[in-house]
Order: structure tokens, then C-alpha cells, then sequence
């Protein structure tokens, strides 16, 4: 990394904190357009929200493993810019790690601790609960998702993103990989807790891990939970949709534009499907999506044989 | 009901716990066992906090204008929040039983509340609220007037001491009260259940009496609450909140398009193979499915709003008795927490519903 990469790397938590905030906004305006009320009203949700929880006490339980709850609501934001750091903007990243695929993949496994500490630490039963039900649903979606990320390496020959990305120049990896992008969103959704797999913070089990959290820690767990969307939306583009390639623009406009795309098909997950309950998510994960994926890594593997290389 | 569009109409949102409130709102006189639980509910909401009783709709609009004066009373908000300290803040220090026990055993329920965003209005622009209701004991028939807010209950969760065993396997029995105070949940239903992981080894079903009156009104929009709290917990909450729009506009008899609307979202449910997929299998007290009693409530009040003359359905006849708690407790033996709260919220608030089966469209 240059000296450069260094003074603009503090500006990546900025970055994450604009977009997680535009993400959350824009969904404010769509729940405010269902609910019948203003727009705007929709709009300045995340602000007026951020406000009010910056306003309102911390609160904490007796028995409370005080420690692991905070370290677990501080880190789910956390955990989202250390996976945007490996995404490359066209030629330049941050972190140019050899096993950047890996990285991702890591930095997922911190995500099945942090949600579950933020259910164990409160000491209550429904955010246990809610922890639990994270755990059985990461269950579900973990192995379909490290074979979704196999596809793109294995197209490309690399773990590095700048290669996945540079593989790409012809067709995108979507094209010929639907079904490992698809599991891949799926699995972005499942481990940001959001829409059909938000089961953790159900409304059946009162909020579940978010229930006993107020103030500052709920702040961060709501806000980290969009900055995970974003930076799972924005893994997809390296790993998908070529990257920063695009006519015209530089390259980091279009990686930005690119996630801005995949996270509204997110937000639009959400409004489509119910919330699917977590003890059938395990069923469809491992009977349909498991072989569904280990064949479209059997598609890849053959083309990328006959091919000598990507498409 | 009336509180809930009151909400809506100010540009609030209900919360769906006491940690996520700014503002309890209890509708009617609580009896007695249910007072109990509002003080403790009111004991984990953070400050800033308010906290104000309205007897009458009329009343209501005068006690929202109080919430936004209150909550950004400066002076006010501080006094209560050091006078408190202590008690939310010490458990580091002191074992859990130097704490006060109110707040101990109600470690792990959940209250209701609503979170309001600040409405439009200028003058509230950095202050968000929330508003937390709780329904209090008017429910001579299972409704009061707030009636679903989110509540919980306090449950009386033996083990919240913080000594309890925390090595996996011993951990497995709990005990835990559902309700009365739950979001979607029936306001005079308390469920005690001992609990095998999250699996209902045992329940026990009690009725808590309610002092209040009931209010009145339109059957139609008593099914669409329905519907829209059984959504809630379904957790598909832009289908619900769309179902609780409608509710409010018929309550304000401004009824535009909402047979319209109405149809759509009764079609969308109907269409979606995850929420079949989801519920399948899950059935309530009677033997009906979850899914079929939701599309029944919705039918019926498609029917009743495209024909108001008519309305040949959906009247109340004491004909059909309402659950008991032995029916209740058998229907939720050995269901997983989620299937116990989608069976409970497919009672409904008006168990006394008859609902016609077939097809009536």
C-alpha cells in the first residue's frame, strides 16, 4: 500500500457510513410510499433515527456480559469496512491480498460471532433466541456460499480480486455464474439479517438480538447491519459484474453506481418476500441450493477446461 | 386501534420493545396484574422517556402534543435520567440481586412500544420519539383500545439472577412467559411455558381479567388488524404495514381505493409461495391452518368492504366459543417459539368471529 492508500483509507468508514445512510434512506422512502405518508418523511428516517438514539441512555441488564455485548454491537460496522477494503476500484485497492476471496469469506465467519454475542451478551431470552436462530440460518447459507465463491476463482484461476476482476474483460461473470450470484445476494441478505432472513431480529421473538439494545449500541448494530448490505453488494461487483469496468466514467464511480444497483434489488428482497422461518431455511439450503451450486461449479469447471480459461 | 392510526397520523412508529420506546401510551384503566407489568415495562424504557395514560379518543390528540413537549424537556429528561442512573447503569458493580427486582425479573420481556419518527413538523427536527403503547385490561372481549401494540411481558424468567447455568447443556429447560405485553399478541393472554431450547415442553394458558371497555369498531377494520398482526409476526412487515394503512384509513372512514388496495395486498399474500412454504404445516386452534385463517380474514373483509349493505359475514355470534386455555395449550405443545406466536396470533383479537369457510368472493 502507498502513502496515498494510506491517508485515503481513513476515508473508506466514511464511505461505507454515505452509503449505508443513502441505503437506509432509500428504504425510508419506500416503506413511507406503502404506509401512505410523505416521502420526505421517508427520507430523513436514518437521520432523524440516528439523532434520537445519539438523544437516549445506554441501558444494560443485570447478568449482562457487557463486554461481548458491546465489542459484538461496535463490531458488526466493523466487520463491513474490513471487507470493503479488498474491493478493488479498477486498478487501485487498498488491500491487494492474494486470497482476497478468502478475506470476504473471513470476515463473514466474524459476522456468525458478532450476531451472536450480541444474543448471548444481553442475558435475555429472546435475544438468545434471536442468536440461535442467526447460528441455524448461518448454517443454512455458509456452505452454499463458499461454493458460490468458489465459481469466480475458479473462472478466473485466482483468490486475487484484481484478477477475478481482470478475467472478466470479455463477459461478466454473471452471465455464465447466475446461480452463484444468486446464492451469493442470498447469503449477503442472510448475514446482514435483512428481509426474508431477518429471523434474529424477528418481530415474533420481539426484536431478538436488537430487543434489549437502546442508545448508541442499537445506533451501530442498525447502521452496521446496512454497511454489511453494502459491503456485500459491493463485493458482488469484482466478483460479478466486471468491477470498474464501464464506458466513460472512472472506475470507482462505476463500482459505486454498480453496488448502488445490487442494493436496491436488495431493498426490493425485502418488500417481495415474507420472512421464511428458520427452522425450514435449513431443508431448501441443503437439499435444493447445496447441488444447485456444486453444479454450477461443475458448469464453470468444464467451460473454464474447454475454454483454457475464462469466457 | 384508535391510538395506533393516532400514531400513524403523527408520523410516529410503534416500537417493538422497551429498550427501542421513547414514550409508553396505556389505553383505559390496567387492572391490577397488568399495572404491574406496564411499571416494569416502563422501568427498561431509556430515558429520554415519557410515559402518559389517555381514557377517551378524544383525549389522545391532546397527550401526543404533551409526548413532543415532554420529550424535549431538557430539564425535565435530565432530572429523570440521574435519578435512574443507578439503577440501569450499576449491575457491573453489584451482583444482579443488589439491583432493583423489578428490573431483574423483567430482564427479558419485551415491551411495546412504537418509535416514532418526528413528523414533519419543523420544530421537531432533531427530536425522534417514540411511542411505546401498551394496551392495558380493557378487554372485556380480548380488545382493548391499543390493543396490539407491541408488548411484552414480563417473564418471570427464573434464571435472570445471572448465575444461571451457562454451560450449554443445563441451559436447556427455561422458563418463559409470552405475553401479556407482546407485539401481535392478544393484551389478556399470558402463556407460561417451560422450554426445551426453543421448543415448548409445557405451557400453561391463563386469561387475565380486564377492567376497561372495549372499543367500538368497524368489524372490517378488527379483521385487517388481525391480519396485519399476523403478517407482523410472519415478519413481513411492508405487507403488514400496507394491512395497518388500510386499517387507519377505514377508521378515519376515508376509505379511498381500499377495496382496491385491499385486493391487491389479499392477492399478493395469496400468490406468495414463501409465506405458503413458510406457514405450512403450522395449524391453530380448530384445525385451521395459519394460512387459510389469514386468507379467510381477509376475504371476509374484502367481502364486507366491496358490499357494506350486505355484510353477511364476519358477525360476532356467541355461537362459536372462544378458545380456552386448555385449547390453547394443546395447540401449542411442542411448537417451536415461532409456530406459538403464529398460532396465538392466529386467535385473532375477536375469537368469537364466525367465519364462513369456502369460497365467498
Amino acid at each position: 500500500m502507498s502513502d496515498g492508500a494510506f491517508v485515503l483509507v481513513v476515508l473508506v468508514p466514511v464511505v461505507v457510513a454515505v452509503l449505508s445512510a443513502v441505503t437506509a434512506s432509500a428504504n425510508g422512502v419506500l416503506d413511507a410510499r406503502t404506509n401512505g405518508a410523505q416521502l420526505r418523511t421517508g427520507f430523513a428516517v436514518p437521520f432523524q433515527e440516528t439523532a434520537r438514539l445519539l438523544r437516549q441512555q445506554r441501558r444494560t441488564l443485570p447478568g449482562a456480559d457487557s463486554l461481548l455485548w458491546r465489542i459484538s454491537s461496535a463490531g458488526i460496522g466493523i466487520a463491513a469496512v474490513l471487507k470493503v477494503l479488498v474491493i478493488p476500484l479498477g486498478g487501485f485497492t487498498f488491500a491487494d491480498l492474494p486470497v482476497g476471496v478468502v478475506w470476504f469469506n473471513a470476515m463473514d465467519v466474524l459476522l456468525w460471532a458478532l450476531w451472536w454475542l450480541l444474543g448471548w451478551g444481553a442475558n435475555s431470552s429472546w435475544s438468545l433466541i434471536g442468536g440461535y436462530r442467526f447460528l441455524s440460518q448461518a448454517l443454512a447459507y455458509e456452505i452454499p456460499l463458499m461454493f458460490a465463491l468458489t465459481a469466480p476463482a475458479i473462472g478466473a484461476g485466482s483468490l486475487r480480486l484484481l484478477t477475478v476482476q481482470t478475467a472478466q474483460t470479455h463477459v461478466w461473470f454473471v452471465v455464465w455464474m447466475p446461480v452463484a450470484f444468486l446464492v451469493f445476494a442470498a447469503s449477503v441478505v442472510a448475514f446482514a439479517s435483512w428481509g426474508p432472513f431477518q429471523t434474529a431480529l424477528g418481530a415474533d421473538i420481539t426484536g431478538g438480538v436488537l430487543l434489549e439494545l437502546s442508545g448508541i449500541d442499537r445506533l451501530l448494530v442498525t447502521g452496521g447491519r446496512y454497511a454489511v448490505l453494502v459491503a456485500g453488494a459491493g463485493f458482488s461487483v469484482p466478483l460479478f459484474f466486471g468491477g470498474g469496468a464501464g464506458p466513460i466514467l472512472p472506475a470507482g464511480v462505476w463500482v459505486v453506481l454498480k453496488t448502488c444497483l445490487v442494493l436496491a434489488g436488495l431493498l426490493t428482497v425485502r418488500r417481495l418476500f415474507p420472512t421464511v422461518r428458520p427452522d425450514r431455511l435449513a431443508e431448501i439450503a441443503w437439499v435444493i441450493v447445496v447441488p444447485l451450486t456444486l453444479l454450477q461449479l461443475a458448469v464453470v469447471a468444464v467451460i473454464v477446461g474447454v475454454n483454457g480459461g475464462a469466457l | 386501534m384508535n391510538a395506533q392510526a393516532a400514531i400513524a397520523s403523527f408520523g410516529w412508529v410503534e416500537a417493538t420493545g422497551p429498550a427501542d420506546a421513547d414514550v409508553l401510551l396505556i389505553c383505559g384503566s390496567p387492572g391490577p396484574d397488568l399495572q404491574e407489568l406496564i411499571d416494569a415495562v416502563w422501568e427498561q424504557i431509556p430515558s429520554p422517556r415519557y410515559r402518559v395514560r389517555v381514557d377517551t379518543e378524544q383525549s389522545l390528540d391532546e397527550a401526543f402534543h404533551t409526548i413532543r413537549v415532554a420529550l424535549q424537556d431538557e430539564t425535565l429528561q435530565h432530572a429523570d435520567a440521574r435519578t435512574r442512573r443507578l439503577r440501569l447503569d450499576d449491575n457491573r458493580g453489584p451482583l444482579p440481586a443488589d439491583t432493583p427486582t423489578g428490573h431483574t425479573e423483567t430482564s427479558d420481556d419485551a415491551g411495546a412500544g412504537s418509535d416514532t419518527s418526528p413528523s414533519e413538523s419543523s420544530s421537531m427536527a432533531d427530536t425522534d420519539m417514540a411511542m411505546d403503547m401498551s394496551s392495558d385490561g380493557d378487554m372485556g372481549m380480548g380488545m382493548d383500545m391499543g390493543m396490539d401494540m407491541d408488548m411484552s411481558g414480563p417473564a418471570g424468567i427464573p434464571l435472570a439472577g445471572g448465575g444461571e447455568d451457562r454451560d450449554g447443556l443445563e441451559m436447556d429447560v427455561t422458563h418463559l412467559s409470552l405475553g401479556p405485553l407482546l407485539p401481535g399478541w392478544p393484551a389478556d393472554l399470558v402463556l407460561h411455558c417451560t422450554l426445551h431450547g426453543d421448543v415448548i415442553a409445557d405451557a400453561r394458558a391463563e386469561r387475565l381479567l380486564g377492567t376497561g371497555h372495549s372499543e367500538q369498531l368497524p368489524e372490517c377494520a378488527v379483521l385487517l388488524d388481525d391480519a396485519a398482526r399476523l403478517l407482523t409476526v410472519a415478519g413481513w412487515e411492508p405487507a403488514a404495514h400496507e394491512l395497518a394503512g388500510l386499517r387507519n384509513s377505514l377508521l378515519k372512514s376515508a376509505n379511498t381505493h381500499a377495496t382496491s388496495r385491499l385486493r391487491r395486498v389479499t392477492a399478493q399474500v395469496r400468490r406468495s409461495r414463501t409465506l405458503r412454504w413458510s406457514l405450512k404445516n403450522i395449524t391453530t386452534v380448530g384445525g385451521t391452518t395459519v394460512l387459510d385463517r389469514l386468507l379467510e380474514w381477509l376475504d371476509t373483509a374484502l367481502a364486507i368492504l366491496s358490499n357494506p349493505a350486505a355484510a353477511p359475514w364476519g358477525h360476532r355470534s356467541g355461537s362459536v366459543p372462544a378458545p380456552t386455555p386448555a385449547d390453547i395449550r394443546l395447540a401449542v405443545l411442542g411448537q417451536e417459539i415461532a409456530a406459538t406466536r403464529l398460532i396465538v396470533a392466529a386467535l385473532g383479537t375477536q375469537s368469537t368471529y364466525v367465519i364462513p369457510g369456502g369460497a365467498h368472493e
